[in-house]
């Protein structure tokens, strides 16, 4: 591009500054944090009128959310009234449970229903190359969430510098899919068969026969744990206030050692025999109940009994005093965690409370 | 002059082409590794794609031990070596050009970060060449 000089004197006037100044503060700002926020794409209704208030039999739960419409004013430990409507299988009770500590304690017992309440599960996998990301799901990468589109299967041989590869025909265009019930459960095995690599695996809920009924013993009275904090390990870190399971981070190692692909949908959520529908991320479906303080939102309770929050309130900061657990103290909420970012794989690292001994997160024993 | 604002220019349309490119490994396996020789509850740290960094400590999740970020995500590398970072997807071959990566509430993308500074070089050129041309200009 020539630029040509301008042979108008008047135009060369240093006051051609100003405009550009102005230009460039005015982009500066724009700049508001709601640019780099994540555009789930999802559903969620993430307003306060959706709290249920009737459907826990428990009558005092320290519940008080200001009535429907308002936002929480946040309390310490599990406040059962605030699961959504339709959230919970059965009314919510109470019951002597152990603890890991051997303490007995009173929990509460709480059933969900396995499905969120608040949004749809799914789309996961494109069916062909020429999808695009509002087609499909989410893939968690070091951090960062992909969508799962044409564009990004038929980039993975060079993605993961891996030619094995190859999870379309080039013939075709269309995507290997674990399009039924039976290649969706023998592709999610870990030792899934030879035939099922190079598979984008989804799951239905009707695939695993409809949601998962779990239940969960959390104490009413948060017990902090003495010295360190408790392992994960294979116990599901909590619930979520729409219905949901939070699950610890998936095997991704698992699933791409077998070069395959399991995605998650926009809520961060995907589908397995035996616990149906659950979370593995937050990405902002589940942030069920706003907080007065802008606080960030209440997503459910850990197994310890401590609240889950999200990563970050109004101000869109994520708090710098977290513990190895993702937890910290204030006055008005007690000790409860943040959710890490989506991309991370997870909700929280460990627990700072005791749990039921035995754990929960299971279907019921009937 | 000319030149850097053309430069400018273009890195302000086409720069950001590879801002979604990952590195090669598995997945997430940046958490897992940087505590594969770790004991549970040591100090560790991995960076993503984009050379943010994620401190925590180990803790096992599952069978393995993961780093579990307990600090806010340091983003504060990522403008820097935007050019490191584009060099080295260069030549491993990953120019993943993937427009639809989510950033994190609260978080800003490498892509985000890179605008304010491209307008702003847009402006230093645009000034720049306004007083070439005035100087041109003036007998």
């Amino acid at each position: 591009m020539h630029l040509m000089p301008s042979t108008h004197a008047g135009r060369c006037s240093h006051r051609l500054l100003l405009p550009t100044l102005i230009l460039s503060l005015v982009v500066f700002g724009c700049g508001d944090d709601d640019d780099s926020a994540m555009d789930t794409g999802a559903t969620a209704d993430t307003g306060s009128d959706a709290v249920g208030e009737d459907t826990a039999d428990v009558s005092d739960t320290g519940a008080d959310t200001g009535g429907s419409g308002e936002c929480d004013p946040g309390a310490p430990g599990t406040r059962p009234a605030l699961f959504l409507d339709g959230s919970l299988a059965s009314g919510v009770t109470e019951e002597p449970c152990m603890l890991t500590n051997g303490e007995e304690v009173m929990c509460y017992r709480i059933e969900i229903v396995g499905e969120p309440t608040n949004h749809e599960t799914g789309p996961y996998c494109p069916r062909t190359i020429d999808d695009g990301p509002e087609d499909v799901g989410l893939w968690p990468e070091s951090g960062t969430l992909y969508d799962v589109d044409g564009a990004f299967v038929t980039n993975l041989a060079t993605f993961y510098d891996d030619p094995t590869w190859q999870l379309y025909n080039p013939d075709t265009g269309e995507v290997n899919v674990t399009d039924t019930a039976e290649s969706c459960l023998a592709a999610a095995m870990p030792d899934a068969p030879e035939e099922y690599a190079n598979f984008c695996v989804e799951c239905t809920l009707e695939d695993v026969g409809g949601p998962s009924v779990i239940e969960y013993l959390i104490p009413i009275v948060p017990v902090p744990r003495d010295g360190a904090p408790g392992e994960i390990g294979n116990t599901p870190p909590g619930v979520s206030l729409n219905g949901v399971r939070i699950e610890f981070p998936a095997d991704t190692d698992i699933i791409l050692g077998a070069y395959n692909i399991a995605p998650l949908d926009d809520c961060g959520g995907h589908v397995n025999n035996g616990i149906g529908y659950h979370y593995h991320e937050s990405t902002g479906c589940a942030d069920a109940l706003e907080q007065c303080d802008g606080h960030a939102p209440l997503i459910g309770f850990a197994q310890d009994g401590y609240p889950i929050y999200a990563m970050t309130g109004e101000d869109r900061v994520e708090p710098s005093d977290l513990d190895a657990c993702r937890g910290h103290t204030d006055d008005v909420r007690g000790y409860h965690y943040h959710a890490a970012s989506p991309g991370e794989n997870m909700f929280i690292g460990c627990f700072s409370g005791e749990i039921v001994d035995a754990g929960g997160g299971r279907p019921p024993r009937r | 002059m000319r030149t850097l604002f053309t430069f400018m220019t273009l890195w302000l349309v086409f720069g950001d082409a590879t801002t979604a490119s990952a590195h090669s490994g598995f997945p997430n396996m940046a958490a897992r590794e940087v505590c594969a020789d770790s004991a549970l509850g040591d100090a560790c740290e991995w960076r993503d794609a984009h050379r943010a960094r994620y401190i925590g400590t180990c803790r096992r999740v599952s069978e393995t031990l993961l780093c579990v970020r307990h600090r806010p995500i340091d983003r504060s590398d990522v403008l820097r070596d935007h050019d490191h970072d584009t060099a080295h997807d260069a030549e491993h071959g990953h120019g993943h050009e993937h427009g639809d990566v989510h950033a994190a509430p609260g978080e800003t993308t490498e892509a985000g970060a890179a605008w304010p500074l491209g307008i702003a070089f847009v402006g230093l050129g645009g000034f720049a060449w306004t007083r070439r041309r005035c100087g041109e200009d003036r007998p």
